[in-house]
């Protein structure tokens, strides 16, 4: 998956990751959303039973999102993401995507707000599923 | 299914009716219609293998039928799960078109980001799917090899310790506290009284998890899936069976050390 080129101008840093490196820590607080320049990271997640893996996430994909459409609303890290090769990441500018998402009309934020509880709603599903 | 027309913004838009149980969505037919819910709950499933599977429990807020958006060519497609009204539901239906149209004009990264959290909600849903179909067959596998596991019984204690609980997959925030009168390692009682809670989304096969302590200060969490509901003594209160679906190591020791005799 390449990166789309508009996306270079939002990013304003980047990082780089050894494998096994937490990149994003479930619990923890942070607005940063991140795009994988290169290499490969795992969503994972703590149950019952320990931390387990969701799936696997590749260059030119977007993670760390949530956070950002509830910023303000003291809302933690639902996942963690863990680097499973080295990983290069590009942090996007936080206060122009919030800009932009001011743009947008209620209704989209509304869309938008509903798709980020439906993940984190199928998350917790696969993650109790993946237990039992 | 009622339906009246009001004015939103610049939107014309209409909003339905659904009585508890109709079907607002049906996998597999064609439909370009986007729902956001006003009033009620909504259970999304699908169904493999002549399995229904549940993907999700939505209440007021969420949207419903969004995956077209994924379709860049053609908006009718068909609809990859249903959506069934658990209760009494009111919906907006959302004009399709315009709504496109207004997605497509977002700037460029915001859209980048709502596709790709579109593209990982179809992921999960699959490996939920995919979970489903493997634990159906693995219980099929265990009953033909112990037949009467399922007909086992737990001792079971009396007690009265008040609990709390919330969904697990529910979007609804809403607590229940009741009292937990009787447990055993397999599962519980519980009473409660709805009007206490009147939005807690309690139904059969829902799935809750529940801390309590017990009578010796030690703290138990477990997940479990609602398997009965009775009326109690009086007409306000409600006695829950409870199955238990995990227990942690820790408050499986804690709890087994309480129900020894």
């Amino acid at each position: 998956m390449s990166i789309e080129k508009y996306l270079y101008p939002y990013i304003t840093q980047e990082e780089e990751y050894e494998k096994g490196e937490a990149i994003i820590k479930e619990g923890s607080r942070g607005d940063w959303v991140y795009i994988i320049l290169e290499g490969l990271v795992k969503i994972k997640k703590m149950s019952l039973k320990g931390q387990i893996t969701i799936a696997p996430l590749t260059e030119g994909e977007i993670f760390g999102e949530a956070t950002l459409w509830q910023a303000g609303q003291g809302v933690t890290r639902n996942v963690s993401i863990v680097a499973e090769t080295r990983t290069r990441v590009g942090l996007l500018d936080t206060a122009l995507l919030l800009k932009e998402y001011e743009s947008i009309s209620p209704r989209l934020k509304s869309l938008i707000s509903s798709l980020i509880q439906r993940l984190t709603i199928t998350t917790q599903k696969a993650v109790r599923l993946a237990t039992e | 299914m009622n339906s009246n027309e009001t004015k939103d913004d610049d939107l014309a838009v209409v909003r339905l009716k659904y009585k508890k149980g109709d079907l607002i969505i049906k996998e597999g037919d064609y439909g370009v219609s986007i729902y956001k819910i006003i009033e009620g709950s909504v259970i999304i499933f699908t169904e493999a293998n002549d399995a229904v599977i549940p993907l999700a429990t939505i209440g007021p807020g969420a949207v419903i039928g969004e995956t077209i958006f994924l379709n860049d060519k053609n908006m009718m497609e068909r609809r990859s799960s249903s959506a069934r009204a658990l209760d009494d539901t009111l919906v907006e239906v959302w004009h399709p078109k315009l709504l496109k149209m207004e997605y497509e004009q977002m700037p460029p990264v915001i859209r980048y980001l709502a596709d790709q959290t579109l593209t990982h909600i179809g992921r999960m849903n699959k490996i939920v799917v995919k979970l489903t179909d493997q634990k159906i067959k693995r219980r099929g596998h265990q009953r033909e090899a112990d037949p009467w596991a399922t007909k086992r019984r737990y001792y079971r204690k009396r007690v009265n310790l008040p609990f709390l609980c919330t969904p697990l997959y529910s979007s609804s925030k809403s607590t229940l506290k009741g009292l937990i009168r009787d447990i055993s390692l397999g599962g519980a009682g519980l009473e409660i009284r709805p009007v206490l809670s009147p939005v807690f989304p309690y139904r059969v096969g829902e799935e809750f998890l529940i801390s309590t302590t017990l009578p010796n200060n030690r703290n138990i969490e477990f997940s479990c899936r609602l398997v009965s509901i009775k009326e109690g003594k009086f007409h306000d209160i409600r006695i829950l069976g409870v199955s238990f679906i995990e227990l942690s190591e820790h408050s499986a020791k804690n709890l087994g050390f309480f129900l020894m005799p």
